[in-house]
């Protein structure tokens, strides 16, 4: 019998399945999202991150340093398809609170620049003057890596943010919305991103939250959902805003087209 | 003469009683001696240092355990998912988040 327990952080959806007693597994890691999205979240006055953004130099915790390293990495990797400076550009984009509070004002959608430097020595962290970070990209994977390593001394167990998801231990069909397939995962994890729904009008136009940094505006693609599986959640988080970009990647993936196409490929069978 | 020789034997005793007896008293064995101010700033020092050892060691301990942590992450995140397509009923779903 899996046990399932849900609840809302990081403004989405989490679900978490576990195949054996839960005990306090549950607790712990509803205790631990909301630990993390007070720390990376970008909406959060006080969050370690907005104190970051604000300072533009901060000694950071052990949590902030680590996924400020990762976004770094897969930056360096991606050749800068993936940026964590593009906070700028997401806020010019209208998405200045959080998802569910999101209105048409009236303003125009800008363009703002991204790629700016950050450098990370020892445990300080230092951005260049009029660079911010958004770690909305990656922080939710990171945080499901780091829940399911609470939640594995339980039992095999599966977690899943809003699409951005990891296990360890069993074997878990996950459906592909839109798709009509389901991947068995066995171990590692799987992230999707798309546009079709963090999406809003601004200005009578129509946005949405994955930012091309070559531009500094929303990415136009024919790529309507990504969806990748990867290692962690966060290196997935990070493949399927490449694979949104570009329309491929070396992974395991499943791409819905805008005309409806589903590509499957990176060797999935 | 032997009664001279033994005054003067009790002669020297006394003196040497005497002496030893000022000697012991001039030392005032009962008052506790008071430690220099550098001696004080020693042993202040070296609490110090006790006390930043012990930090220093948790310190290290700490750094050590996160090292581990993350090369075990490093690991994690170098191995291949284990991943195919099936037909089974999904127990969950994946969609944009």
């Amino acid at each position: 019998m899996i046990a399932r327990h849900s609840f809302r952080a990081m403004g989405t959806d989490i679900e978490c399945l576990l195949d054996a007693e839960p005990g306090d597994g549950f607790a712990a890691v509803e205790a631990e999202f909301v630990r993390l999205e007070a720390l990376l979240s970008r909406f959060q006055p006080d969050s370690e991150l907005s104190r970051l953004n604000a300072a533009g130099e901060l000694v950071a915790g052990p949590e902030l340093l680590e996924v400020t390293r990762l976004a770094l990495a897969a930056r360096e990797r991606t050749g800068g398809l993936f940026d964590p400076a593009v906070h700028d550009a997401v806020v010019a984009a209208g998405y200045d609170r959080s998802f569910e509070l999101l209105a048409d004002d009236g303003r125009h959608a800008e363009a703002a620049r991204c790629g700016g430097r950050i450098e990370v020595e020892g445990a300080t962290i230092r951005l260049e003057p009029g660079t911010r970070l958004d770690l909305g990209g990656i922080a939710k994977g990171y945080a499901v890596d780091r829940v399911v390593e609470l939640l594995a001394p339980h039992g095999p167990c599966l977690v899943n943010a809003g699409g951005d998801l990891a296990v360890a231990g069993g074997s878990w069909p996950v459906a592909i919305e839109g798709t009509g397939l389901t991947l068995a995962l066995d171990s590692g994890a799987l992230a999707t991103s798309g546009r079709d729904r963090r999406r809003w009008l601004l200005g009578g136009e129509e946005l949405h939250h994955l930012v091309d940094p070559a531009t500094g505006r929303p990415a136009v693609t024919d790529v309507m959902r990504a969806t990748v599986v990867a290692a962690s959640a966060a290196e997935a988080e990070v493949l399927a805003k490449v694979a949104f970009l570009t329309g491929s990647v070396d992974a395991p993936h499943v791409l819905v087209r805008a005309d409806g196409r589903v590509v499957v490929g990176g060797g999935l069978a | 003469m032997t009664s001279a020789l033994l005054r003067l034997y009790a002669l020297a005793f006394a003196i040497l009683a005497f002496t030893l007896s000022w000697a012991g008293v001039a030392a005032r064995p009962w008052v506790k001696p008071k430690p220099s101010a550098q001696m004080q700033l020693v042993a202040l020092r070296e609490q110090a240092l006790r006390r930043e050892t012990v930090l220093v060691n948790r310190i290290l301990r700490e750094r050590a355990a996160r090292a581990a942590v993350l090369r075990s992450r490093a690991a994690a995140a170098a191995a291949k998912p284990a991943v195919r397509i099936v037909t089974l009923p999904p127990l969950t779903i994946t969609r944009s988040s």
